[in-house]
């Protein structure tokens, strides 16, 4: 009987606890910013690169405002290759919609085979040199092709590594567009 | 507590420390079954764990082959198949068909409900050993306590999980020995809707 009466209080003042602490959370929530972090959810962490043309683009400059589309690749990886026929077909169907941006590590591959790899597929859309995997520690993929979707507002609301299917990739570009709920 | 981005490259592969988590979790949660079937069910212990061995991979074969589902083209392309896995709805597909692989056979050799409250409580081990592997930010918070990324601090979103799982796990075994079949399942799951309210405060 006292052991039931014991975990009827604690459940009483755990869950109390929690319930004030949320209380506490949404007067938080009203007054500050979405912190920034490359997961779902939260925003997008800034970057500035040059792409293999040689102009610069920064994300929070030149690309926030609409929805972004980011894969990570390099040219020897075999799900980069498989998923890039898709990704150029989806690129051309939204690309009044949304920004599909190319990054790729360059720490992992040779320029040359990522130029001949872009042209092999005809990649419609900006490729930017990633030299020092900076943006690659900053978004935090080790693996790739990693695919992050951001909507206008600058958070990112998809996030997969992995290659995807054509289906995928519009479902992710419609993530993008609808935004954060 | 691992970060749920980062992995063990081995060699050409990859495994993410949440699929390992996953692994992990499954493996506990499998032998907490086990364990609950063998004590109450020792006459058919093996048709039951055999039953849910089998919906396990017919939940990573539905899993792995749903892209075939939205672009069959792709049988055309084996290789292709070898690379892609989930996509929409995947999760939801393949908890479908081995949820009811299990209901058809639970019916059909008409089981008792005290299975359920064991599959229940296996479920509820899962959430805690996921969650006790896999750091989880929640929303930024304003305690010194928490992950720290960037100088921000988040709430420790998986251990309040491990927190509220664990407490009304504990809580339910015992305050529910006496009850009848099934009312254990049925509480654990209004637990699991009530521990997502309680937090929804703390994710983002």
């Amino acid at each position: 009987m006292i052991l039931r009466r014991m975990i009827i209080l604690i459940n009483i003042i755990v869950i109390s606890t929690f319930v004030w602490m949320g209380q506490k959370q949404h007067i938080l929530v009203g007054e500050g910013d979405s912190p920034t972090l490359p997961l779902v959810g939260y925003q997008a962490p800034d970057f500035s690169l040059e792409t293999f043309d040689g102009e610069v683009l920064s994300f929070y400059d030149d690309l926030l405002g609409e929805p972004v589309f980011i894969n990570f690749w390099a040219s020897w990886c075999p799900p980069c290759r498989a998923e890039m026929p898709a990704m150029v077909d989806v690129a051309h169907l939204y690309e009044n919609e949304i920004n599909f941006i190319g990054i790729n590590v360059a720490t992992q591959d040779g320029k040359n085979q990522a130029v001949q790899f872009i042209e092999e597929y005809q990649v419609p859309y900006p490729n930017l040199i990633d030299e020092n995997a900076t943006v690659s520690r900053n978004y935090q993929v080790p693996p790739i092709p990693t695919t992050i979707v951001i909507d206008q507002e600058g958070t990112v609301v998809f996030r997969k590594v992995g290659g995807m299917t054509k289906s995928e990739m519009i479902a992710a570009v419609k993530e993008g567009l609808e935004g954060k709920e | 507590m691992l970060n749920e981005l980062e992995g063990i490259q081995l060699g050409p592969i990859f495994l993410s420390f949440q699929i390992l988590s996953i692994a992990l979790s499954v493996v506990v949660a499998y032998f907490t079954f086990a364990y609950c079937v063998k004590r109450d069910f020792p006459q058919i212990k093996s048709e039951i764990l055999d039953k849910f061995q089998t919906s396990l991979v017919i939940f990573l074969i539905t899993y792995k082959i749903t892209p075939l589902f939205f672009e069959p083209s792709l049988i055309f392309s084996p290789s292709k198949l070898l690379i892609y896995s989930g996509g929409p709805f995947a999760f939801q597909i393949s908890a479908l068909v081995s949820l009811s692989y299990i209901l058809y056979h639970h019916i059909s050799n008409k089981w008792s409900l005290k299975i359920v409250d064991h599959f229940a409580v296996a479920s509820f081990a899962y959430f805690i050993v996921s969650n006790l592997v896999l750091k989880t930010y929640g929303s930024a918070s304003f305690y010194e306590f928490g992950w720290i990324h960037n100088d921000i601090v988040f709430h420790p979103l998986n251990l309040y999980y491990v927190i509220l799982f664990s407490l009304f796990l504990c809580s339910s075994i015992i305050l529910l020995k006496q009850q009848k079949n099934g009312v254990l399942a049925i509480l654990l799951l209004l637990s699991f809707f009530f521990i997502e309210a309680i937090l929804a405060p703390f994710t983002v």
